[in-house]
């Protein structure tokens, strides 16, 4: 999830229409965003993360636009490769950059820009790098206005940091390599990227000029704003296919400006550059019809995808041929275009429907169990309490509880813990109402966790407190004989070591030649170190052990 | 005239017929017959009420002993007259001794002694002062004697007796009411049409056929229930109990699953990429030591797996690409969704048409406020089998959410790891508008296939909670584990708000 803020004019002219908030709203709800405020001029969107293409305005109205059938198919500039009229960049890697290996390039020309689309460009890559980047690790992007470079002949290197010098954005000196990490605010925050390196990335013209140094920074003369008529987009990585994805889906974003672009061919000697901007995926009529249960022709889905600004054409009477741009990173599968063909056709628009197959439900077991258990504790009028199942390692260590399961990364350190047992939280909600009237009678039915020799199990406990100026042994002893009863158990005693119980006035309980639970005065000490000023007596119980798939708890 | 009598108003009735021309004090009356005087009083007002008594307030002045009236057993001046009744005379230092009285009460009983004239005291003549008998004057001691006789007694407060004993702290006076009651004349109490009436319907009434001539009073009902200590089941597990039973009558199975979960059923087997936010320290709870669940990871399921996620296998996708690491798929942590449960059941029983459901704690790593719990409820649901579309997914969601009470629904695109197409289901509120509720989806193939799973499975998993906090009204969801008793006491019935969402 990503929350941007649109610019709705900026929006508007890009679209070439008049658009009220509320199909602004219902456009951007079909594209699976969510409308979380209005501003002056502006929509605070969520969008969803796997579609980067539309973290912006000019990727909002090129999908918007198809959706209206106001532009259908591929966009223009990634079907035809015009050439420009002072000629092609050409980009040369000299050399494996060991520190990030890859780049790829888009030279995009005839752009007229102005604040709000400069701001939009920008706040596009900002976004990328922050949503999707994992921190620059996976790709770091660079977008220069080339109008002050001497050529248009550009390297790739690695170059010892000494040997460095450039100005970097927003600088007024050049530095080295060492310096850029040191004193810049972005070098101090990706300066870990390049820990070790021997040589660092650059971007340059043969002439020696300098338009980056990826992944920290870009050099000041080739700063982007609204004069700028033409940049050259570089993205650079340790993956192939992720550097030439985002290259092409910052390039076509920025082209729709109004722009061309050309994809540079990287000459080197290591990889093979994709050159085709879209991959083929063949996609069956049948299963779009399959998935989405309705009554589709080829042409039908054919002209849906083109409204998804993809191209499809028929390969036979039931197959069609999708170009999909490299940019839609979401498209993993023709499944996926399944889901576009149905966002063109619009969710709102099939009609929600009930197979005809014939089921019969029913309750799992422990439900069943719970459900007995639980109607007979409030029944002997005990009150029902809903506790977190995580709890504090440090009480149930107080307690004399052993065989948790303990969490690494606790958020807090009161939750720390999957509790092992009911009765912590059955104390702490006593010590919370002790002043309440009287007698207090609690008690909790739910599943806990517990290691028993290294292996984890999970049972459903029921567990029962009751407080008031005299609560004892036998009081607690008799509530508990009825409930065993309504549980059908029949149930003796042994001895039981249990800490928090008072001793001689405790016990184990058996069931079935098994220890299935506790019973007992709490000690007065425990009592007193809850902060508890009246008597408590507790029992918990396992009243059920569940059998998991492929799970079994001995 | 039919008299509408209690017992007591009767035993009242009969004591009085007995003590004819006598008043009898409400203290009296309730002596002899062993009640509390409030139970006379209010039965004296009854039968006053139908003119059957007469009524006379008497107010009187009664003396008591105070505290240190009480302490005494006589006064002190007689004890000191009482040494002289032998010898006529003592040393003053004598007396004292032979007294017996403490210093200050011996000074009080030589000053009222000889106030009173009971002995005088001689100075001079050798030996120095000596006490010496005078008149003898019984008024007081006897006053004294008399109230500490009887405890209380009725005194005329302008008497110098009363005066002298109020002034030395000895005895208190004060007004006392008493009312007198008497039958009123002419008033036969054997010829009265008298019918019983009690306060409550007994056991005994009822089997000796008493209750035949028995009158209950009218009683005043007023919403102003006393404390009743009872039993209740807490209304957010019934509301989750209501939720399985709306799945059930949709012809739903349940199922549950483990809390401590391997990364590989919660992520992997999902096609949730190795690097997903999702699966990073800060998102989901690692189990810290070491914890065995007492299971294998099927073979043929785990190299499917890591060959979809490294390159599609032949799901037809293009998978992740990379590397998957067997290693970090082996992790243990408490499972973050309850899907983890839907695809171990995928993996066992891959074949066959089915619905299945669970509903269960989830944890994430969160802080606890308003609107976040670490450890949250998800009702999960799954749908497998031949034929099966979006349309039925959308079919699904709108009978369990009309079976919820919800009225309008509608559905946007969503995006899960795990499904395709996905969807998010709002729901509309009259107070809240359009509430996303329902996320599902249909399962990837890239989550099918690997599991052997040939048939399309629909998926959904619900923040069953928020649910929970539409239908009570609740604004912070640390209120469904309240730890508050009068909380849990004073919610309505779940059932209830079923009835009338």
């Amino acid at each position: 999830m990503a929350t941007i803020e649109v610019d709705t004019r900026l929006l508007r002219r890009l679209m070439g229409l008049e658009l009220d908030k509320e199909r602004l709203e219902e456009l951007l709800f079909n594209f699976k965003g969510e409308v979380e405020g209005w501003g002056d001029g502006q929509v605070s969107v969520e969008l969803s993360s796997d579609r980067p293409d539309l973290l912006c305005a000019s990727g909002l109205s090129r999908a918007f636009k198809g959706y209206l059938e106001l532009e259908l198919g591929l966009p223009p500039y990634l079907g035809s490769h015009p050439a420009h009229p002072e000629g092609v960049p050409t980009l040369r890697v000299d050399g494996w950059v060991e520190a990030r290996p890859y780049i790829d390039s888009y030279y995009v020309w005839g752009l007229k820009l102005d604040k709000a689309s400069v701001r939009d460009i920008i706040g596009f890559q900002e976004r990328l790098h922050a949503s999707l980047s994992r921190g620059r690790r996976r790709f770091a992007i660079g977008v220069h206005d080339v109008s002050r470079l001497k050529s248009l002949s550009l390297v790739y290197r690695g170059v010892p940091p000494h040997h460095i010098s450039f100005t970097p954005l927003n600088e007024d000196r050049a530095m080295d390599g060492e310096e850029v990490l040191r004193n810049t605010e972005k070098g101090r925050e990706y300066a870990h990227l390049l820990a070790g390196a021997s040589a660092y990335p650059i971007l340059s013209t043969e002439e020696g000029e300098v338009l980056s140094m990826p992944p920290i920074l870009n050099s000041n003369l080739t700063r982007v704003d609204e004069s700028t008529t033409r940049v050259l987009v570089d993205v650079t990585g340790p993956t192939q296919g992720v550097v030439e994805a985002v290259a092409q889906l910052v390039a076509c974003n920025i082209a729709e400006y109004g722009a061309s672009l050309t994809h540079l061919r990287v000459e080197n000697a290591r990889w093979t550059p994709t050159a085709r901007g879209v991959r083929t995926h063949t996609l069956d009529v049948a299963q779009v019809r399959g998935v989405l249960g309705l009554e589709l022709g080829s042409g039908e889905v054919a002209r849906l995808l083109g409204k998804a600004r993809l191209d499809a054409r028929s390969l036979d009477s039931s197959r069609l041929e999708v170009d999909v741009p490299l940019y839609r990173v979401d498209v993993l599968h023709p499944v996926d275009l399944v889901e576009d063909v149905a966002m063109m056709y619009g969710y709102n628009n099939i009609k929600p429907e009930l197979p005809d197959h014939f089921s019969v439900g029913g309750y799992h077991p422990m439900t069943l169990v719970a459900r007995a258990a639980r109607s007979s504790l409030s029944t002997l009028g005990f009150v029902e309490v809903n506790s977190l199942t995580l709890v504090s390692s440090r009480l149930l260590a107080q307690l004399g509880f052993t065989g948790w399961v303990g969490v690494e990364n606790p958020w807090s350190e009161d939750l720390d813990a999957l509790r092992p047992t009911l009765i912590p939280g059955l104390l702490e909600f006593v010590g919370r109402n002790q002043t309440k009237p009287k007698p207090l009678r609690v008690f909790e039915v739910g599943q806990v966790g517990q290691v028993v020799g290294g292996v984890y199990t999970q049972r459903l406990n029921a567990a029962a407190a009751l407080c008031d100026n005299v609560a004892s042994a036998d009081q607690v002893e008799s509530y508990l004989n009825r409930f065993l009863e309504d549980l059908g158990l029949g149930a003796s005693y042994t001895g039981c070591e249990a800490a928090l119980l008072t001793r001689g006035r405790r016990a184990t309980i058996v069931v079935g030649g098994s220890p299935s639970g506790l019973v007992g005065e709490v000690s007065p000490e425990v009592l007193r170190a809850l902060g508890i000023d009246y008597p408590v007596a507790v029992f918990e119980l396992t009243v059920y052990t569940p059998r998991f798939e492929g799970l079994t708890f001995k | 005239m039919v008299i509408q009598l209690s017992d007591v108003e009767v035993r009242v009735l009969e004591y009085l017929s007995k003590h004819p021309g006598r008043p009898q004090s409400l203290e009296e009356v309730a002596a002899a017959l062993g009640v509390e005087r409030s139970t006379v009083a209010s039965a004296v007002e009854t039968l006053a009420g139908y003119g059957l008594v007469e009524r006379r307030s008497v107010t009187r002045q009664v003396a008591e002993l105070t505290a240190r009236g009480r302490s005494m057993e006589r006064l002190p001046e007689d004890v000191v007259f009482g040494l002289l009744l032998a010898t006529g005379e003592l040393p003053l230092d004598e007396a004292r001794v032979r007294s017996g009285l403490g210093e200050e009460d011996f000074r009080a009983a030589v000053a009222w002694g000889v106030k009173r004239g009971l002995f005088r005291l001689v100075r001079g003549g050798g030996g120095g002062t000596r006490v010496v008998r005078d008149s003898e004057d019984r008024s007081v001691s006897e006053l004294f004697e008399a109230i500490r006789g009887s405890g209380r007694l009725e005194v005329d407060p302008k008497s110098r007796e009363v005066g002298v004993l109020r002034e030395r702290g000895i005895i208190t006076v004060r007004s006392v009411s008493e009312v007198y009651v008497e039958l009123r004349e002419g008033v036969d109490p054997s010829r009265l049409e008298i019918q019983r009436r009690v306060s409550v319907l007994t056991h005994r009434d009822l089997v000796s056929g008493a209750y035949r001539e028995l009158v209950l009073p009218e009683y005043t009902f007023k919403y102003a229930p006393g404390y009743v200590v009872r039993g209740k089941k807490h209304f957010y597990v019934e509301f989750l109990e209501m939720v399985k039973e709306v799945l059930v009558s949709l012809g739903f199975d349940e199922m549950y699953g483990s809390y401590v979960e391997r990364e590989f059923w919660n992520f992997d087997a999902l096609f949730v990429p190795q690097d997903h936010v999702a699966r990073d320290s800060h998102d989901s709870y690692r189990v810290s030591g070491s914890v065995e669940l007492g299971d294998t990871l099927p073979e043929g399921v785990v190299e499917a797996v890591g060959s979809t996620h490294r390159d599609g296998w032949v799901t037809g996708s293009a998978g992740w690409g990379g590397v998957w690491d067997m290693g970090v798929a082996a992790r243990m942590i408490l499972r973050s969704h309850t899907t983890s449960v839907s695809v171990r059941r995928l993996a066992e029983h891959p074949r066959g048409g089915f619905k299945y459901f669970t509903i269960d704690h989830n944890f994430r790593r969160d802080a606890v406020d308003a609107t976040h719990l670490p450890d949250f409820h998800q009702c999960e649901g799954i749908v497998g089998g031949e034929g099966l579309t979006l349309k039925h997914l959308f079919g699904f969601l709108e009978s369990f959410s009309r079976r919820l009470g919800v009225e309008k629904i509608r559905f946007k695109p969503g995006y899960f790891p795990f499904t395709e197409p996905s969807v998010e289901a709002y729901v509309y509120h009259e107070k809240l508008g359009w509430i996303e509720a329902a996320p599902g989806g249909i399962f990837r193939p890239e989550v099918t296939k690997p599991l052997g799973v040939e048939h399309p499975v629909l998926a959904w998993g619900i923040g069953i909670t928020r649910f929970a906090m539409i239908y009570y009204g609740l604004d912070d969801i640390r209120q469904i584990v309240t730890r508050d008793v009068s909380e849990i006491l004073g919610k309505e019935e779940a059932a209830m708000k079923f009835g009338h969402y």
